[in-house]
């Protein structure tokens, strides 16, 4: 197992190099930051300045080079709109991401299972009619549409909840929902719960918990569940990581100040020192997220732990 | 004999409900089981043996199997009728069953021991130090070597053989009265089957345990059981102490499936198979259902169902040919 963490750490920091050099290419492929800020009318000897004052005119493989030892260093850069460190910037930013993002998981694991279980338990029946035809919507629903209507009933029209931005607890409960209902996370926990469970629920040790006399909820609880939870730990693991790095839509719908926005901000402004430090940051968060649901499956299934597959 | 049998199924039918047809997979089937004795349930794949089980067990494919008619008398109680509360409290403890395939009818990622535990838990509300002294007893039982060391062991660590012995331990580990088991050898190599099969006797004998033992090997038959009943299409053809139904199998199904058993000492250019096949298991048939394939038919075969002759000495065939 040490063996194989040190591995895909190995493999993890040849992806970080890699998406590195993408992101650096493809953000200075997009124009020059200073066009976006300096007026219209500033004079050819001005821009230039500016342009050698955040040393974009050298050599690229120059800049490259600057980036990675600052990186080293731990030092990020500075955003050439906020100027400030980026590395502030994203301390101040991933906190409200990463609180939204769990509070969404968790309503839409709370709503999933449920649901999940009693599709898979009453196939055919209203409750899995009902739970497959919610994951459908959820799964359809374009997330910045759900957003904008969760807002205009509840905070516009009833007035119950803030509109946007983060200033009070009740600030997270809009996002959150969009996330957990239209974000796709439900809906996929759902579906993938049903079919797995019911896949499992016909296996042959089933019909042996049963035989021996077990009680159905500790058959379905102990036996069919743990089995049938790999996929969902799968996708809701590598979904967390997706979501933590690019909430961006969400985000941008109820001026979220997180780090999705801070992407999108950035991109508006090509704020290449902090496109590049937001890319970087959330292809590591997928990276590690994704080495935590390999673990996860060692002790979700002692085949994978023993390192055979049985 | 005045004693009454443990077991006792008159009529019993479990058909399987699926969109648009219905399979008869236990078509009126009667036919009892004393204390300690081994009844083989013999017949091809698809004759109902398997759901004979589940049904006498209340686990037939939910929502599709259904007990439609007929009682199940168990040590005096009508199991068809009782709740699925009270079933439970049969179910492992009572009576208990053995599947086909020790690789899959232990759960992945549960350790053995714990899986041997769960009855003894849940029946007898053995908990803490006795549960564990209970499971490595039990594993002893059915000659696990050194079970203490294999409690914590997963499924996927033990070979086939080992697996179907904590198999066994767990449905044995209430010491039930009735087992059935649902060819539980067919998965095992030869001699590891030989060794389950010495072991399952050795345990009926100590445990005077009754065994309903599914197969369709007339060898393990002859090693195992003290009677036979054939099955065919969701009938029971034929019941017969095991030595008459060797030397005088009655019923043109039996004695076509004792033919196609090869034998050693003779010498055949082809081996001899039954013609045709079952008839569909979706399909009422009015008279015999082994009418089609039956070598000599006489015209009411197909027409009226077989009267049930009795041969003498509990023999029993139903065949209009004996009538």
């Amino acid at each position: 197992m040490q063996r194989y963490i040190l591995a895909r750490l190995v493999q993890a920091l040849v992806m970080l190099i890699v998406v590195s050099v993408i992101v650096f290419g493809v953000a200075r492929m997009t124009g020059n930051p200073v066009d976006v800020y300096l007026p219209v009318d500033v004079s050819p000897e001005q821009r230039e300045e500016e342009v050698h004052r955040l040393g974009l005119d050298r050599p690229i493989y120059v800049q490259y080079g600057i980036f990675v030892s600052g990186l080293l260093r731990g030092d990020l850069g500075e955003s050439v709109k906020f100027r400030k460190p980026v590395s502030t910037l994203i301390r101040e930013r991933l906190p409200n991401t990463a609180s939204l993002v769990l509070l969404a998981i968790a309503i839409a694991l709370v709503l999933a299972f449920p649901l999940g279980i009693i599709a898979a338990l009453r196939q055919g029946g209203p409750w899995d009619v009902a739970a497959r035809v919610s994951a459908l919507l959820g799964q359809s629903v374009p997330t910045f549409w759900g957003g904008i209507m969760l807002m205009l009933v509840f905070a516009v029209q009833l007035g119950w909840l803030p509109v946007a931005r983060k200033e009070s607890l009740a600030s997270y409960v809009l996002p959150a929902l969009t996330i957990a209902l239209f974000g796709f996370m439900l809906a996929g926990v759902v579906r993938l719960l049903r079919t797995s469970l019911l896949e499992v629920l016909d296996s042959e040790f089933v019909k042996f918990a049963r035989i021996k006399g077990l009680p159905e909820y500790v058959v379905i609880l102990k036996h069919a569940l743990r089995n049938a939870l790999i996929p969902v730990v799968t996708f809701v693991g590598m979904y967390f990581g997706i979501l933590l790095a690019g909430s961006v839509t969400v985000e941008t719908v109820f001026a979220w100040p997180g780090i999705g926005r801070l992407a999108y901000e950035a991109v508006r402004w090509r704020d290449y020192p902090v496109i590049q430090s937001v890319v970087l940051v959330a292809a590591t968060i997928i990276i590690m997220t994704n080495l935590v649901v390999d673990i996860l499956y060692g002790y979700l299934d002692p085949r994978i732990r023993y390192g055979r597959s049985g | 004999m005045a004693e009454s049998p443990l077991l006792q199924i008159e009529d019993l039918r479990a058909y399987l409900f699926t969109r648009g047809s219905v399979v008869r997979a236990v078509d009126g089937v009667s036919f009892s089981v004393n204390e300690g004795e081994t009844l083989g349930l013999v017949g091809e794949s698809g004759c109902g043996k398997s759901m004979t089980c589940l049904a006498i067990m209340r686990t037939l494919p939910a929502p599709s199997g259904r007990i439609v008619a007929g009682r199940i008398r168990f040590q005096g109680v009508d199991l068809v009728g009782v709740s699925e509360a009270e079933m439970r409290t049969y179910r492992g403890r009572r009576i208990s069953m053995i599947l086909q395939d020790p690789n899959t009818s232990l759960n992945p990622v549960l350790t053995v021991g714990e899986q041997v535990a769960e009855p003894m838990r849940w029946h007898q509300q053995v908990q803490g130090k006795d549960l564990k002294r209970r499971v490595v007893e039990a594993l002893r039982r059915v000659k696990i070597p050194a079970p203490e060391m294999r409690v914590g062991d997963y499924p996927h660590q033990m070979s086939g053989g080992m697996r179907q012995r904590v198999v066994g331990a767990a449905a044995l580990a209430c010491e039930p009265h009735l087992l059935l088991a649902d060819e539980p050898t067919t998965a095992l190599d030869a001699t590891v089957q030989a060794q389950y099969l010495a072991l399952l006797k050795d345990i009926q004998e100590q445990a005077h345990l009754a065994i309903i033992f599914v197969t369709h090997d007339f060898g393990i038959v002859a090693h195992m059981c003290d009677r036979v009943a054939v099955m065919y299409a969701g009938k029971i053809v034929e019941t017969a102490p095991v030595k008459a139904l060797f030397h005088h199998p009655s019923h043109p199904y039996t004695v076509a499936l004792l033919n196609s058993v090869p034998k050693l000492r003779e010498r055949v250019d082809r081996l001899y198979s039954i013609e045709g096949e079952p008839p569909p298991v979706d399909q009422v048939i009015p008279g015999c259902s082994f009418a089609p394939r039956c070598p000599s038919p006489e015209e009411r075969c197909s027409r009226e169902p077989p009267p049930t002759m009795d041969l003498g000495d509990s023999h029993h065939a139903n065949c209009w040919k004996l009538a």
